[in-house]
């Protein structure tokens, strides 16, 4: 095997397979290097898999991927103490091609992702950790990898070697990390047999439900729950902010077992068998805390760049991983035509980007992440919403009063400074 | 057996020699506030006789204590390829 390739991918998750499958696709040599012992080792998810972007990549994925269940029904859920309120957004037609969105594994989904980088021509190697860069001047012309004789060269190297990145800090592409730019994700798989899971669920067939939480049961910590329906298990977990957990002296694990026992939620998982704890941590920064996207001979795509967008109802991260590394294996192909590797050549990247829906819903939501830091939305809404339902589906002895006089007194407790400044912010945001 | 055991039980790993994590106990015995006691997801962190403990067997690589380490009292690297944490699910 020589040692010089066209395109090197670091990292063999979903960005990483999808610059490698457009890259290897168009004849360009391609090797992409994973560190985990197999493809998906170092990978879990508290997201949707959504069709449009895989289906750009792969079309019609939907026939051969492994996929656990397409989600027709989405519940945002509100706690406060007794109480709860829960909107179901569904859409039966979701359940048939080009579908919306699915509830996927990891292992399995990444797994078949690099096996279809292989069907294009690359060479997937796994086990092998990428230490550093080569550069020759300014350019950067290949990887060191921690083996023996390890160096590998390429014309165009793309990062899509998660939130950890060390290569992209190393590279000085990513700025240093703050701690409110990060989110940590805390998940179970929960063992139930799908007829159990339809039941409890209200499901039919292979159709899946997907939840977005929030309320008291995370005890005025900026974060939310999710939970998945996946085939013959339940994906539940908590997405929250580091530093208030040391704030609260609490583990992200115990305020995962807060949000399972929430009677809503009990009542979903009871006597499920966990067959799986993972954690991971989410590049939630936003925007303003991306890093570069490209400098010579190098470029950065998922969560290494910083790709996610987290609304409180919607958490993208696979999904804008997918479409970025599209466009960065589209922009190798043309920096490769032109043979030109150069930090001009390789701005076709963001022109792409700029075309497509991963750097679009970044500056979109640019504001998100100042709305997700709010306690007042974790906590506050979620009483403001349940005190105003419970008086309204209650009747006292004393006289009754208008909804809208509810409302109106409701709103008054948060303070109406707030109320205006959570509400632009939110506008601006979601 | 608690919670946190029986979670931390389910995972796999493949435990390397070497570790991938590297604490300055000076640094760490001068931390009042010791916040990798609550922000680590695998609770590798632990006081005993008041001495931190780090046990990198555990770690899931999230990068958490990479990022909110107080003092900067650790060196953060991935473990030797094929090592470490191996999802089985995900």
């Amino acid at each position: 095997m020589t040692n010089k390739f066209d395109v090197i991918v670091v990292g063999a998750g979903p960005a990483g397979s999808s610059a490698a499958i457009m890259a290897a696709k168009a004849g360009l040599k391609v090797l992409v290097i994973e560190r985990g012992e197999y493809v998906g080792a170092k990978n879990m998810t508290g997201g949707m898999l959504m069709s449009q972007i895989l289906n750009e990549v792969v079309p019609e994925f939907w026939k051969e991927a492994p996929l656990q269940r397409p989600v027709v029904s989405q519940r945002i859920m509100m706690t406060s103490g007794a109480r709860s309120m829960m909107v179901d957004i569904g859409n039966q037609k979701f359940l048939e091609p080009p579908f919306n969105g699915f509830s996927v594994l990891r292992h399995e989904l990444d797994a078949w992702m690099a096996d279809k980088a292989r069907e294009a021509g690359a060479i997937v190697v796994t086990g092998t950790v990428v230490d550093d860069v080569i550069r020759e001047g300014n350019r950067i012309v290949g990887v060191k990898t921690r083996r023996e004789d390890g160096d590998v060269y390429g014309d165009v190297v793309i990062l899509a070697d998660g939130v950890n990145s060390l290569l992209a800090r190393k590279v000085g592409l990513k700025k240093p990390d703050k701690a409110h730019d990060i989110g940590l994700g805390v998940k179970e798989l929960l063992a139930l047999p799908a007829k159990t899971i339809n039941e409890r669920f209200g499901l039919t067939g292979n159709s899946g439900a997907a939840f977005m939480a929030i309320g008291d049961f995370a005890r005025g910590i900026p974060g939310g729950g999710f939970i998945y329906t996946n085939k013959e298990s339940i994906s539940i977990g908590m997405v929250l902010q580091p530093r208030a957990l040391i704030d609260q002296k609490v583990t992200a694990d115990e305020v995962l077992e807060r949000f399972k026992a929430v009677p809503e939620v009990a009542r979903l998982i009871e006597g499920a068998k966990l067959i799986e704890y993972s954690g991971h941590l989410i590049p939630e920064g936003g925007y303003d805390s991306m890093s570069k996207l490209y400098a010579d001979g190098i470029m950065v795509a998922g969560d290494a760049a910083g790709f996610v967008v987290n609304t409180g109802i919607t958490l993208q991260g696979m999904n804008l991983a997918i479409a970025s590394g599209k466009c960065a294996g589209e922009a190798a192909v043309k920096a490769c035509r032109k043979q030109d590797f150069s930090v001009s050549s390789l701005s076709e990247y963001e022109t792409l980007l700029s075309e497509g829906v991963a750097l679009n819903a970044m500056k979109t939501h640019r504001r998100a992440p100042e709305l997700m830091s709010s306690s007042r939305l974790f906590s506050e809404y979620p009483d403001m919403v349940n005190d105003l339902l419970e008086q309204i589906v209650t009747i006292g002895p004393g006289p009754q009063e208008l909804a809208m006089k509810i409302a109106w007194r409701e709103m008054k407790k948060i303070g109406w400074k707030n109320l205006i400044h959570d509400g632009l912010t939110g506008v601006k945001s979601l | 057996m608690s919670d946190r055991a029986e979670k931390l039980l389910t995972i796999r790993h493949h435990v390397s020699r070497t570790p991938h994590i590297v604490l300055d106990t000076e640094k760490c015995a001068a931390c009042l506030l010791k916040p990798c006691l609550y922000f680590c997801p695998a609770g590798c962190f632990s006081l005993v006789d008041n001495e931190l403990k780090f046990q990198y067997e555990g770690c899931l690589e999230c990068g958490t204590c990479r990022v909110m380490c107080a003092n900067n009292a650790l060196k953060w690297d991935y473990p030797q390829g094929g090592y470490g944490v191996s999802v089985r699910l995900g």
